[in-house]
């Protein structure tokens, strides 16, 4: 059996990776906790924010505390849910550090959707949420346009580390400023329903709902760390549009 | 009734799904969950004509729905969640609160702003009456097997 420092380790290196790919406060310290017990903890405290987990062990003799700082988020629920399956499997077979190391590095090798994919998957939301909010088909084709020009944006502007607000503002107004030069050359009715599509994309309304969920379940300062994070940039992304409409059209 | 409203619903959750990595027949829960969660929106606010609660009561549902399909499923709530509850996020009215903002109608600025507010709280609500609802549910069943 690991020294109580592995173990620890083990357990948050599992914690720090559900955060990372988008896993609730509260799951991430049951998980942490549960596995700590199973491993023959005799106690375990588990703090969590979004930013930072804290646990300290008690076990054989030893108190230790170990600390994770996390620095982004990266959604994504098909990590999320082999993790979840990894949890359950270490709490019932208490594999050794080294093994679970392992298991750790082929859920993080995962597959990802291609960059072709992405675009499209771009080019569908747009289009589904243009219509969904009343836009005509002309005003669909022209969201998904845009949506396509801001993935190409995002992706070559993404490496640059901008100010992520600053970045949400200055996309919406990219997408803004290729949304009025559709209309301009005749494809779509109204601004709006262009740019509605547009905005669901930028908007973090997973970051928002689960901020509501954090705080709804007694995780405050989790809850509010993503609310202001979620509410600066929504408010960037609806700006950026706004401003694109009222300096352009 | 014009299935518009839902089909893109459905849609836009899909494309949500695979923004989020999900795969496999989880695409499928998703995407569903997120029409069904918009057409009972419809239907409630269609019956009742309160905007808010059926805000509520839908979140509520597609959360219920969402802590079901991971027990069937065996994963995390989260993954089927967000899909469903993505239409009823108020983009389209915080896009509108910025933009009467940005062009000085101050007044109707803080009209949209106001219903922007009660929505994502009557979503707020709704997915913390789910969590409430489930371990009410759990004590039940563990009385009931003692």
């Amino acid at each position: 059996m690991d020294a109580p420092g592995r173990i620890l380790a083990c357990a948050l290196d599992v914690g720090e990776s559900m955060l990372i790919c988008g896993g609730e406060v509260a799951r991430v310290e049951d998980t942490i906790s549960r596995i700590l017990y199973a491993y023959g903890a005799q106690r375990a405290d588990i703090f969590t924010i979004t930013s930072s987990i804290v646990a300290t062990l008690d076990m054989d003799g030893q108190v230790l505390t170990q600390t994770r700082r996390i620095f982004q988020q990266q959604i994504d629920f098909d990590k999320l849910d082999k993790l979840n399956a990894l949890s359950r499997q270490i709490c019932r077979d208490k594999p050794d550090c080294a093994a679970l190391r392992r298991q750790l590095e082929d859920i993080a090798r995962g597959p990802r959707y291609g960059r072709g994919m992405m675009f499209l998957t771009y080019a569908l939301v747009a289009a589904a949420f243009s219509l969904f909010f009343g836009g005509s088909f002309a005003d669909a084709l022209a969201s998904a346009l845009t949506a396509l020009a801001l993935k190409a944006l995002m992706d070559s502007l993404g490496p640059v580390g901008l100010n992520p607000v600053l970045a949400s503002a200055l996309y919406a107004f990219a997408g803004g400023a290729v949304a009025v030069l559709a209309l301009s050359l005749g494809l779509g009715d109204s601004f709006d329903k262009i740019a509605i599509g547009d905005i669901m994309l930028l908007i973090p309304g997973a970051a928002l709902t689960n901020a509501l969920r954090d705080l709804l379940s007694g995780d405050t300062i989790s809850g509010l760390t993503r609310l202001v994070q979620a509410v600066l940039a929504a408010i960037a992304v609806a700006t950026g549009f706004a401003l694109a409409r009222g300096w352009l059209l | 009734m014009d299935w518009s409203g839902p089909l893109t619903a459905l849609l836009g959750s899909l494309g949500f799904s695979l923004l989020f990595n999900v795969r496999g027949w989880r695409l499928l829960a998703g995407a569903l969950g997120g029409g069904v969660t918009w057409a009972l929106y419809l239907a409630l606010s269609r019956l009742t004509g309160e905007e808010y609660l059926s805000y509520g009561l839908a979140s509520l549902a597609a959360a219920l729905y969402a802590q079901v399909m991971a027990r069937w499923m065996k994963g995390p709530a989260s993954v089927f969640l967000l899909p469903c509850i993505i239409p009823l996020i108020p983009g389209g009215m915080l896009y509108y609160t910025m933009l009467e903002m940005v062009q000085g109608h101050w007044t109707q600025a803080a009209q949209q702003g106001v219903a922007t507010l009660k929505a994502a709280g009557a979503i707020a609500i709704g997915l913390a009456g789910a969590s409430s609802l489930e371990a009410l549910a759990r004590a039940v069943i563990r009385r009931i097997m003692k």
